[in-house]
């Protein structure tokens, strides 16, 4: 490795040790729906896990493997089995004493900050060291990113393997050895998530591009810099599908028809309810701009106005030429024979374009495109960079003695509002919005989605200290049962609640406010009798989990 | 140190690079001035602390924007019982009162601007004076005192009166079953008449008669010697979920007085609220002060068909956009 390469790494390695400990440190988040089916998976793998150095070969068995892997099997295990080795490890040296969420959520959080190192290092090879920082840097400063890179689940950890899938299909168009690390990333992606699927197809018009550039290169100026064999493709076929099976033991039997029930599984995948501009999205057609104009009200408006702008100057270089000659000259620049922009820009576009197909469900929100993150933060780290150029060239004083100043502050300043969103956000990520929707009360206001997957009951735990001294039961609407006893034992909730399934079994009842969750609302006050919580839950202003008490066992707690 | 690099017009023009910097100043003006702007709860608990004394029988108290209700709740809740919370028009009140924010008005107002205005801190508290309300009966409120018959060849079998356990609890479960009902048919428990509170396709909660049809033949609510006044008002639909995919048949509502039908409804899925009129008194002869009230709900297939209605005799209608 080069001197530059491993100072690269080490800066890389420097902002992920750096995030990580931000994220340890910030995990008094209340645990989320899809968490609560992991963590419960996760258990089932651990045990199996710890029964395979007794006896291998009957841990192995079809009998064995079936009962733990039967759980959740619509999701590969690459991750959930992460979860399970470090359940295992915690159980064995007790690391996350006293934050038993901490053991499913760590490996994720490790590779929400291995993301930054590896956004720094492909900005770093791309555009250059600083806005490779910057990159990394407002990547795991936007608000959605930063919450969803607390979770036990799998939305970070496939933007980790999506991006260094494409890092190293990126590499590997000069250096035939790295097809080898793109077929293995490619096989831990698709044993992450089903959203590796479509890589092959994004590459495919990348390598399509990039060789008809490299071979009219040739032609005009000779040399040979980019292999026209797509070994990428061959890596990808043969160790993608071999990771793929090989680390899941539930495809070990059966395969075929596991695998289509896995493909069928998300292929015709149910609609959820999702709330956009009032309208509750249940079926589809789903409206195209969704994800544009989600991305437009969670991302700090200062990180899209920095990448809209390099996407403008830069577009010579990913245009196809008749449209660049509609574009002004200036806009024109050098083609590198690897049409890298084709490529960052393909990344960054494809899955948000996934989601805008009117057929696609639209449940997640933003978690289902936090890829296109990692690319739009790139561009937006060039840009910042010819902000911090322009600066140097308007002042008037001279910065020699601290040159370092010019680039710095410039930087500071556009990530700050990165910074206050983020630091605001928390823990209520999902409900948060930016300046795009003039904030939280602004969505609300435009009748956009509130939050989903029920993690806000985390937040509710000083109110019932105070209401529930000596236990009680509450019904806990959208939270999942795993989640609510997480939560519990996190110490988020006093230990002596517990959940109750209907409203005369619970001392307290709680609705999430999510549009399609008012018939909640109402069951509790007919029930209750009465309309008036005890208790709101707020962000911003604006509602987000109400508690009422059940007037029947009142008498139990006064 | 002076520096001179460039010339007066290359810097003019690197000018423009330095906008990104002002869009992350503005963003956090923003967003500081966002957070100093969120309206606190002892707005909300002020504005109804001035409310409570002069609140009244036939006052309405409403949220504007409506997604700020559960605060208004929590903060006026005495005030606002389970009807006026689940009220979807201004028929039965007198007054109308909006705890107002970020300067929303509300929805049921009317268009003309508030006849009183007062402000606590960052919440307005707007009044609308409507004159008085044309509803003479309120049938919602008479649910429980409804004769309830479920018809079978001809036969009318008498429904009964019972507490029985509550149910429908959760996402997807529709309206509440309470525990008071008229229950028609223990096998089929569905089949009652009671007050609840019903989901509609808007997702908006709406006070309600349960009445969930059985089969061609009806299930009869009647209500016995109530004032007839001049006119019957009924609001219909069936639970959100049930109605939203747009997959199953039609209901039917017939409102009879004295056994005459006056107004009837064909409600088909994707409707929504379906809001009739009929007139209660006879066209030509005596008026008749008193009659009964009959509402019939029939459905040819009638799985999910989770009908809840609302029903009022009024009086003449009121113009609610005069001024008082």
């Amino acid at each position: 490795m080069k001197r530059g390469e491993s100072l690269d790494h080490l800066i890389g390695f420097s902002i992920a040790v750096a995030y990580v400990t931000l994220l340890v440190g910030t995990s008094d988040l209340g645990m989320t729906r899809d968490e609560g089916m992991y963590v419960a998976a996760a258990n089932q793998y651990a045990t199996w896990m710890q029964s395979v150095p007794d006896d291998f070969h009957a841990a192995i068995s079809e009998e064995r493997v079936r009962t733990p892997f039967a759980v959740n099997h619509e999701h590969p295990v690459l991750v959930k089995g992460l979860f399970a080795l470090s359940v295992i490890a915690d159980r064995k040296w007790h690391v996350f004493e006293g934050h038993p969420s901490l053991a499913y959520r760590f490996p994720a959080m490790v590779l929400a900050g291995l993301t930054l190192w590896l956004t720094y290092i492909f900005g770093a090879r791309t555009f250059g060291r600083q806005p490779g920082v910057f990159a990394a840097l407002a990547l795991g400063l936007l608000p959605h990113f930063f919450f969803h890179a607390h979770l036990a689940c799998f939305d970070v950890p496939i933007v980790f393997f999506l991006t260094l899938t494409t890092y190293c299909y990126f590499r590997s168009l000069k250096d035939w050895y790295w097809s080898i690390a793109t077929g293995l990333s490619f096989g831990l992606a698709l044993a992450t998530k089903h959203n590796a699927w479509v890589l092959p197809g994004i590459f495919l018009i990348h390598f399509v591009w990039a060789a008809s550039i490299e071979i009219a290169q040739r032609k005009r100026v000779g040399g040979k810099r980019l292999s026209l064999t797509p070994w990428w493709l061959l890596g990808m076929a043969v160790l993608g599908p071999l990771l793929f099976v090989g680390l899941w033991p539930w495809l070990w039997y059966q395969t075929i028809p596991r695998i289509e029930e896995y493909v069928a599984f998300h292929v015709h995948h149910e609609y959820y309810n999702m709330a956009y501009f009032g309208v509750n999205y249940f079926r589809p057609p789903f409206p195209v701009s969704y994800p544009f104009v989600m991305l437009y009200m969670t991302v700090p408006l200062t990180i899209i106005a920095l990448a809209v702008w390099a996407l403008v100057s830069r577009a010579g270089t990913y245009l196809p030429w008749p449209l660049v000659k509609l574009t002004t000259e200036r806009s024109r620049q050098r083609r590198d024979r690897r049409a890298t922009d084709v490529l960052l820009v393909g990344s960054m576009l494809a899955p948000i374009v996934m989601i805008a197909l009117p057929s696609t469900p639209i449940f997640g929100g933003t978690k289902h495109w936090l890829v296109a993150y990692v690319f739009l933060c790139l561009y937006a780290g060039y840009a910042a960079q010819r902000v911090a150029r322009a600066v140097r060239d308007q002042l008037t004083f001279d910065f020699r003695g601290r040159p370092y100043l010019v680039r710095v502050l410039p930087a500071a300043l556009l990530l700050a509002p990165c910074f206050a969103e983020t630091w605001h956000s928390h823990p209520f990520g999902l409900a948060h919005y930016t300046y795009g929707a003039g904030g939280t009360p602004g969505a609300a206001d435009y009748g956009m989605n509130r939050q989903f997957w029920g993690y806000t009951t985390g937040s509710l735990g000083p109110f019932f200290r105070r209401h529930l001294r000596d236990g009680g039961s509450v019904y806990i609407c959208d939270t999942h049962g795993t989640a609510f006893d997480m939560m519990r034992r996190d110490g988020l909730l006093p230990e002596g609640i517990r959940a109750a399934w209907t409203l005369e079994d619970a001392d307290y009842a709680i609705v999430h406010h999510e549009h399609h969750f008012a018939e909640v609302d109402a069951q509790i006050w007919v029930q209750y009798g009465s309309a008036k919580p005890a208790f709101v839950l707020l962000h911003d202003g604006v509602p987000l989990v109400s508690v009422y008490e059940n007037p029947a066992r009142r008498s139990f707690h006064r | 140190m002076e520096k001179d690099r460039l010339d007066p017009a290359t810097r003019f023009l690197g000018l423009v690079f330095l906008v990104p910097l002002c869009f992350a100043l503005v963003e956090l003006v923003f967003h500081c001035t966002l957070r100093a702007r969120v309206v606190p709860a002892r707005d909300f608990e002020a504005a109804a602390a001035w409310l409570r004394p002069h609140h009244r029988a036939r006052d309405l108290i409403v949220a504007a924007p409506s997604w700020a209700d559960p605060r208004v709740r929590a903060a006026a809740g005495a005030m606002i019982d389970l009807d006026d919370a689940g009220a979807t028009d201004l028929d039965r009140y007198d007054r109308l009162w909006s705890f107002s924010i970020r300067g929303h008005r509300a929805e049921l107002a009317p268009n003309r601007p508030p006849d009183a205005v007062k402000r606590f801190g960052r919440v307005r508290l707007e009044r609308w004076d409507l004159g008085p309300s044309p509803v003479i009966v309120d049938l919602v409120d008479r649910a429980l005192d409804a004769e309830v018959s479920l018809f079978e060849r001809g036969v009318a079998t008498p429904c009964q009166r019972v507490t029985a356990e509550a149910r429908n609890v959760g996402l997807g479960a529709g309206a509440a079953w309470p525990r008071e009902r008229i229950l028609c048919a223990g096998e089929r428990p569905w089949l009652f008449v009671a007050k609840t509170v019903n989901e509609d396709l808007d997702l908006k909660l709406r006070r309600c008669v349960w009445q969930h049809p059985q089969g061609r033949e009806p299930i009869r609510a009647t209500f016995r010697d109530i004032p007839l006044g001049e006119r019957v008002v009924l609001i219909a639909d069936v639970y959100s979920e049930h109605e939203r995919m747009q997959e199953r048949g039609p209901f039917q509502i017939r409102v009879l007085v004295d056994g005459q039908e006056v107004a009837t409804m064909v409600h088909e899925d994707g409707q929504g609220r379906v809001r009739i009129e009929g007139l209660t008194q006879p066209p030509s002869g005596p008026r008749k002060p008193r009659g009964d009230v009959s509402i019939d709900v029939t459905a040819s297939a009638p799985d999910l068909r989770t009908v809840c209605w609302s029903a009022t005799i009024q009086g003449p209608p009121r113009d609610l956009e005069a001024a008082r």
